[in-house]
């Protein structure tokens, strides 16, 4: 799981990377379609499946973790419920 | 476990610097892909008007037939009441008088940019004629400038809109639709002569084939407005640059302005606003420009003509008159 979490990271930063320059790109040079054209909609495609799969896995192990934290305070059934923290006096 | 089965972890900046160097290759690929390897375009979608050269470069299995049928369907783009009788190419740099088109070249200098007029006349619509790069319609296609000028035995030739480096933008060539897809500002020269040029909110692709599209130029901006010189552009490359652009005056009477640029000390370009006011001190009752840069060429019977930005680069398409 940590290794798929750890590609997943690393293609979302490239993918992330390639978007960013497409935008600055095509705001620059608009009829070269660098955000519309059959390549960057694929590539477009592959991003938002990887940063699906990335959020997936990362949700289920936060879900994971408050489980195993709710169990360790004796509440096995749901994770302690969110208080909100005192303001600072 | 020892110390050679531990896993080795690699400190922050090598892991960041190696994604880096992952986004730059794949930035690499992607710029292969889109806009280096060549993506061949297909035949044209529609035909508009069939005018066939006199004289070409492309292999022509009946020419009599041909020239029998292009007499018959540019009887629009016959300009010969018009064409002058006397010799335009006095004073002249260049001039080429022959009694199917009038050619004058000159060159100019004007607020340190150093650039060329080509007053052109021809008498059918047929002289005045594009070419793609290697013959063929496509994305990514190119060919050295005056290689595409020989091989359409120019008489004079110039840089046209580089439509192969672009997805999006209209483009008609000797009468016949490639690409469909509007984009900024327009040129359309029709068969019958007549040059107008449009924003892309005002250009409509079906009243052009209508009026019978000749061809159809997406690089832009446009020049002039109604005849007047223009402040505001819908481009945002107005600095001083090397610039190619096209001019009307009536049919059959147009105009080519290569300018020189990026060349301290010999020039350095001009403004689309100083190219407006040019085009409008020349007369011009429409003008357009084309790509200009380091693609801004102009050629004459084999001899180039300007002195293009770092000698000029391959491009996908020429605009050139012959007979």
């Amino acid at each position: 799981m940590l290794r798929l979490r750890k590609i997943l990271g690393h293609l979302n930063v490239i993918f992330g990377g390639m978007f960013l320059t497409f935008f600055w790109l095509d705001r620059a040079y608009p009829a070269m379609s660098f955000l519309d054209n059959t390549i960057s909609k694929w590539l477009l495609c592959v991003f938002s499946l990887a940063a699906l799969t990335s959020a997936a896995v990362n949700l289920t192990e936060i879900h994971r973790r408050e489980l195993e934290d709710a169990r360790a305070s004796g509440r096995n059934d749901k994770p302690a419920p969110y208080k909100r923290p005192s303001p600072p006096r | 476990m020892n110390s050679s089965g531990r896993k080795r972890i690699l400190p922050g900046w090598a892991i960041v610097t190696l994604d880096v160097l992952a986004l730059g290759a794949a930035l690499c690929v992607f710029a292969l892909f889109h806009h280096v390897l060549p993506r061949a375009g297909g035949g044209p979608k529609l035909s508009i008007v069939n005018v066939q050269p006199s004289v070409g470069g492309e292999k022509r299995e009946n020419p009599a037939q041909e020239s029998a049928n292009a007499a018959a369907e540019t009887t629009a783009g016959d300009f010969s009441a018009a064409f002058p009788v006397e010799d335009t190419g006095a004073g002249a740099d260049y001039s080429y008088q022959s009694g199917a088109a009038r050619i004058a070249v000159t060159r100019h200098d004007r607020d340190g940019a150093a650039y060329y007029v080509a007053d052109v006349w021809v008498k059918n619509i047929a002289s005045l004629r594009t070419a793609f790069a290697q013959n063929q319609y496509g994305q990514g296609i190119h060919q050295e400038f005056m290689k595409m000028a020989q091989d359409n035995k120019a008489i004079l030739a110039v840089s046209g809109d580089y439509y192969g480096a672009r997805a999006k933008g209209v483009v008609v060539r000797n009468g016949q639709l490639y690409r469909d897809s509007l984009f900024e500002d327009v040129c359309v020269l029709y068969e019958d002569g007549v040059m107008e040029t449009y924003t892309a909110d005002t250009f409509s692709l079906d009243d052009a084939v209508t009026r019978k599209a000749y061809q159809i130029w997406s690089f832009g901006p446009r020049l002039l407005d109604n005849g007047q010189p223009m402040q505001a552009f819908s481009s945002t490359v107005t600095k001083a640059n090397p610039r190619c652009a096209i001019g009307y005056y009536q049919p059959g009477h147009y105009c080519f302005v290569l300018v020189d640029g990026r060349q301290p000390g010999y020039s350095d370009g001009m403004t689309l606003q100083a190219l407006s006011g040019l085009f409008h001190d020349l007369g011009c009752k429409a003008a357009y420009n084309l790509d200009g840069g380091q693609t801004a060429m102009m050629e004459y019977e084999g001899k180039l003509v300007n002195r293009p930005y770092n000698g000029g680069r391959q491009s996908s398409d020429i605009i050139f008159i012959s007979e």
